[in-house]
């Protein structure tokens, strides 16, 4: 489907984000800069063992240490399960099992840090060991130790289309992998805290977070308290990369709060954040793909396994990256989440994009060096593009839900102006490969598989090309929705509560919001955390913020703007339509007469909702009339990227020389925002490709470079300077003003980019 | 725990190591306190006295005459960067420094710092020792000089005793030769510690003869380790033939992998150190057959 573009007022203008002089002049507050009038400090006693049930506690001689004010064991806490948004958690708070080294046993709450920090050495555990596992090989096996009452493995993700036999016997050249994966840390450079205050049977929770609703959630699920009792006001976390969304230490903290009867504060240290609250999955693909003596792909078969450690409960990684090698007509993948006894895994920006997705890509680059193709080349000819079947679960016969269901599901009336169900909705990656391979000069560059185009001693330069893609949000995770406020003074807010990390999504959905209600966009102002004034949000993640928040957001100001021109037309127009009204720059005119004179700003039309004698005011609120549609699953984001490497080929330093990315979103609200994204991803992805580690003690599972001095993290430093970045802006028929998703595509691409063209 | 301490700043060199010497090991200076606030954090050193020497005159700036070039313990890492086109050593000393730390980092962490805390990984080590540099030791019985080689003594380790302080280092010069020396590191990322690194430093005549050579590797060994054996290897021959594949180059990158006893850490594995040993010993002989050439 085509959508015509067109031009904007806010959309597309490279607005600084909200909170820029905040952070430049150090006064944002995260949730480490918080405190609470009586807040008491907690400190969590961690597991020592990589598997081990608490026989005896006796906390006695933490508690009678002066200052201690409690502490708290799996005795005090419900047994409930709480289970994290998409599967990273499922579990209860502490259930007397520690499942990896570090894993929380109990917290003291106390007057000072110092003071918490002592008493936790004061508690006695008596650990009776329980065998334990840390390979996802071993732990699949059925005489494995058990990690879960739900078993170490479940049944797996799974897909397949069209006749596999056929494939292989269409297919003239197979390669087949086995590639594994090392696991990769968030490594926030901001640590997080989390302070609770009960005020009788209600809980105040602050905490820096993307997933304020979810945290909300989670507290409802271990507690059993209702959802009305639990307010979470979550504070910026900068850039979190999915680790911060609902976490167990929060409800720790609740939990310590409401035994000591007192505010608490649970404060990570460095080592805390990077060795027990989650990672990136170790990953393994095994599988092949074969294609014809001409490049077209026939057969896509993968097997690929993901350690969840002890509470990840994750399966449905990175279908999108086999998805976007759709033309292939035949084919077959399953993802099997595993866990172990190493740190819970959980999604990490670019989830299945860095480990399957990079299979994939690795394995068609091989078959097109087997062909004699261009990798470029060989994408064109291969990638799926606007109107394209997907080759999703929920699309196919062994899916979960069954397809027919599912269509019948969706409202008729919704169907009708939707893209077609279960095929790529816009976009793909023809146009940005075309592009890029253009603006970088690939066809100067590239001299052919494993040739460098330039040697000077031991340090060789050669080009690589990455594709990657994500979705932007599915639409199982719910329906994140929106409010906007039109105040009295004609200035708007937007409430929606997808948490700040640092991404820039407070100043593009305010952008959203400007755009469709007319306003100029220093008008609005944004609340992102408060969970009692936000309606229910996924939060960001899945790369859903513009596309599936941004839709509410927009269908929000679109409410709230209907209403007001009710008012105008009544007040003002003699009750005219309101189609025949519009609005400029916050004033309500004659769609017929842009420069007409009879103009009324917003606060002269909610003026005529004044109570004369009382002299209140009113405001307006908006709220989207149905929930997002389900054919949103079909939209995705594309990046491909182009990177010279220079690899010493005595010592295997690798250093990226020079950097290109053409990124298609869909419709680009912000360019600045977006370039961001795109740099930001390439950084972290070549970190993943290059250096970034985690260590694990081959004993005891435990992380061994929990720091930021052994766990190598490129700087700014580490990336060409010139990078540059390039938008293809396909618009997308569902998503807001045509835009999609930007998070997770730019770390996909950069994997292969940054690395493919290694040669051992 | 972190422990807590004192605090306190002496105004001379005898003040500070009175005062040191009163309680010995639990007080510690603090010159730029990089490494040593790390230390404390993580309970490695737990001081009862900190002894700031910031102020101490006399202990900061670089001087150079005929026969030495003297560094002060308290010169930061940024003055030793800006003082590269005062001679070529220094030049050398200034190309190390900007490898290390950060800018930031660099204005406040000193040149004796990083002696003291005696990394085997430190950057600024193996230079001195590869150019023959003394360190000069100030203590309540008075001064004394000691080979850098032989102030190292394991990690964090260092022959300092009863009180004494690190006043300066003192690389000495031959006013009748030539002298260069370079730097390698194996380093991951812009802000990284060597997970190998060498040194080397060579005086030749006016014939270009080799007269003397220092060849220094850290990171391989609990100490800077000086590989005497290969350093005879190479006096004598002309300057010319460093650049060139001979025999003697080769014996003296296998003299250096046999002297390097690395480990396996999580930074790298020892038989891949023990590897890049020869790596980083070539590359510094050949940058300095280039600077001697130029
Ligand atoms: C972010 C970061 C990056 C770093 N990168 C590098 C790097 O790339 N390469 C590298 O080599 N190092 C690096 N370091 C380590 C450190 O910064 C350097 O070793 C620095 O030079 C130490 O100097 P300082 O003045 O801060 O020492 P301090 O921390 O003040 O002292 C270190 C130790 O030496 C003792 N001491 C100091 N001065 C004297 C003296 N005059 N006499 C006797 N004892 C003394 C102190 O008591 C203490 O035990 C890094 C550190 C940080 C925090």
């Amino acid at each position: 489907m085509e959508v015509a573009k067109r031009s904007f007022d806010v959309i597309g203008k490279g607005v600084h984000v909200k909170d820029a002089r905040e952070k430049v002049t150090g006064s944002l507050k995260y949730a480490v800069d918080m405190t609470v009038q009586n807040m008491a400090h907690g400190k969590i006693l961690r597991c020592p063992h990589p598997h081990a049930k608490i026989a005896r506690i006796d906390t006695r001689k933490a508690e009678e240490l002066p200052g201690v004010l409690g502490v708290l064991t799996h005795e005090d806490v419900p047994q409930n399960d709480w289970e994290s948004a998409w599967f990273n958690y499922r579990g209860k708070v502490l259930d007397g099992i520690g499942r990896f080294v570090g894993d929380d046993v109990a917290a003291v709450a106390a007057v000072s840090s110092d003071i918490a920090e002592k008493a936790v050495e004061l508690i006695e555990v008596e650990y009776e060991p329980l065998p334990h596992v840390f390979d996802m090989e071993l732990a699949r096996r059925q005489d494995a130790p058990t990690i879960r009452v739900e078993g170490n493995e479940r049944p797996p993700y799974a897909v397949k289309w069209g006749d596999l036999q056929k494939g292989e016997e269409e297919a003239e050249i197979i390669v087949d992998c086995d590639i594994s994966y090392m696991s990769q840390q968030y490594a926030p450079l901001g640590r997080n805290a989390c302070i609770a205050e009960w005020m009788s049977d209600r809980v105040t929770v602050w905490t820096s977070s993307q997933t304020p609703s979810e945290l909300r959630d989670g507290i409802h699920e271990a507690l059993g308290i209702p959802l009305s009792k639990i307010r979470v006001m979550a504070l910026p976390c900068g850039s979190s990369f999915g680790q911060w969304w609902s976490n167990n230490f929060m409800l720790i903290t609740v939990l310590l709060a409401k035994k000591i009867r007192q505010p608490a504060k649970i404060e990570l240290t460095n080592e805390e954040c990077m060795s027990t609250v989650k990672r990136r999955h170790l990953e393994r693909t095994r599988g092949r793909m074969g294609c014809t003596r001409d490049g077209r792909i026939t057969l896509a078969e993968f097997d690929h396994l993901i350690d969840n450690g002890g509470y990840g409960f994750k399966d449905d990684v990175g279908f999108f990256c086999v998805d976007m090698w759709g033309k292939a007509k035949n084919g077959n993948y399953a993802i099997h989440g595993i866990n172990t006894n190493l740190l819970t895994a959980g999604c990490m920006r670019g989830v299945g994009d860095c480990t399957l997705g990079a299979s994939v890509e690795r394995v068609a680059d091989r078959l097109a060096e087997k062909v004699g193709m261009d990798p470029v080349e060989f994408r064109i000819l291969n990638q799926i593009t606007a109107g394209d079947e997907l080759r999703m679960q929920h699309s196919r016969d062994n899916m979960k839900g069954n397809r027919d269901a599912y269509i019948e599901g969706i409202p008729p009336h919704l169907r009708k102006d939707w893209p077609e169900l279960f095929c790529l909705s816009s976009g793909g990656t023809r146009a940005i490969l075309e592009r890029g391979a253009s603006a970088f000069r690939w066809k100067d560059r590239w001299k052919g598989w494993a040739v460098p185009h330039a040697v000077d001693g031991s340090l060789h330069r050669g080009v690589g090309v990455g594709t990657g893609a994500h979705v932007c949000g599915v639409e199982f995770e719910g329906s994140s929705s929106a409010v906007v406020r039109i105040n009295p003074d004609g200035s708007a807010k937007v409430h929606c509560s997808v948490g700040r990390q640092g991404q820039g999504s407070e100043t593009t959905q305010s952008q959203v919001a400007a755009e469709e209600l007319g306003l100029p966009f220093e008008m609005i102002e944004i609340e992102t955390g408060d969970t009692d004034s936000c309606p229910w949000n996924h939060g960001s993640l899945a790369s859903s913020t513009m596309y599936r928040t941004g839709w509410a957001t927009r269908a929000a100001a679109n409410d709230a703007r209907r209403q007001l021109l009710e008012i105008a037309s009544r007040e003002f127009f003699d009750n005219a339509d309101i189609d025949e009204l519009d609005i400029t720059d916050g004033e309500v005119h004659p769609r017929a007469e842009p420069k007409s004179n009879r103009r009324y700003s917003f606060r002269e039309v909610l003026n005529e909702l004044r109570s004369e004698t009382l002299g209140q005011t009113s405001s307006i609120t908006g709220r989207p009339s149905v929930p997002m549609p389900p054919s949103t699953t079909f939209a995705r984001q594309f990046g491909a990227q182009f990177a010279e490497v220079e690899v010493d080929i005595e010592t295997g330093q690798v250093k990226i020389i020079d950097f290109l990315a053409v990124q298609d979103s869909g419709t680009v609200v912000n360019p600045q925002v977006l370039k961001n994204q795109v740099i930001g991803g390439a950084i972290c992805g070549s970190g993943f490709a290059l250096y970034e580690h985690l260590v694990f003690d081959g004993e005891t599972g435990a992380i061994k470079n929990a720091n930021l001095l052994d766990y190598k993290l490129l700087r700014c430093a580490d990336f060409p300077w010139q990078a540059e970045v390039l938008f293809e802006e396909a618009p997308d028929p569902v998503g807001p003003f045509g835009a999609r998703g930007a998070g997770e595509s730019p770390i996909a691409a950069t994997m292969q980019s940054a690395s493919g063209l290694i040669f051992p | 725990m972190r422990s807590e301490f004192q605090y306190r700043r002496p105004a001379s060199i005898d003040e500070a190591v009175a005062m040191k010497a009163d309680l010995g090991t639990t007080a510690m200076y603090w010159a730029g306190g990089t490494d040593m606030v790390l230390h404390w954090m993580r309970s490695i050193h737990s001081p009862e006295l900190c002894i700031d020497i910031t102020r101490i005159e006399g202990l900061r700036g670089i001087e150079i005459d005929r026969d030495s070039i003297r560094i002060g313990a308290m010169t930061s890492l940024d003055e030793l960067d800006r003082s590269a086109d005062r001679h070529c050593l220094l030049n050398t000393l200034s190309d190390i420094t900007k490898l290390m730390c950060t800018p930031q980092t660099r204005t406040i962490a000193t040149v004796g710092g990083n002696l003291c805390n005696a990394s085997p990984a430190a950057d600024l080590s193996p230079a001195f020792v590869a150019m023959n540099a003394d360190a000069v030791l100030a203590g309540p019985k008075g001064r004394r000089r000691v080979r850098m080689e032989e102030f190292f003594l394991g990690v964090n380790k260092t022959s300092l005793s009863g009180g004494e302080l690190l006043e300066e280092i003192r690389i000495p010069l031959n006013p009748d030769l030539k002298v260069v020396a370079s730097y390698r590191r194996i380093d991951r990322t812009v802000v990284d510690i060597a997970l190998v690194n060498a040194s080397s430093c060579i005086s030749v005549d006016s014939d270009g003869v080799i007269n003397g050579c220092g060849i220094a590797l850290g990171a391989v060994a609990p100490v800077i380790l000086r590989v005497s054996d290969a350093e005879t290897l190479l006096l004598g021959l002309s300057v010319r033939e460093l650049g060139r594949d001979r025999e003697e180059l080769q014996k003296v990158e296998e003299l250096s992998a046999i002297a390097a006893k690395p480990i396996s850490d999580v930074r790298a594995s020892a038989e891949y150190r023990r590897q890049m040993v020869k790596v980083m010993v070539r590359r510094t002989l050949q940058d300095c057959a280039i600077q001697l050439k130029a």
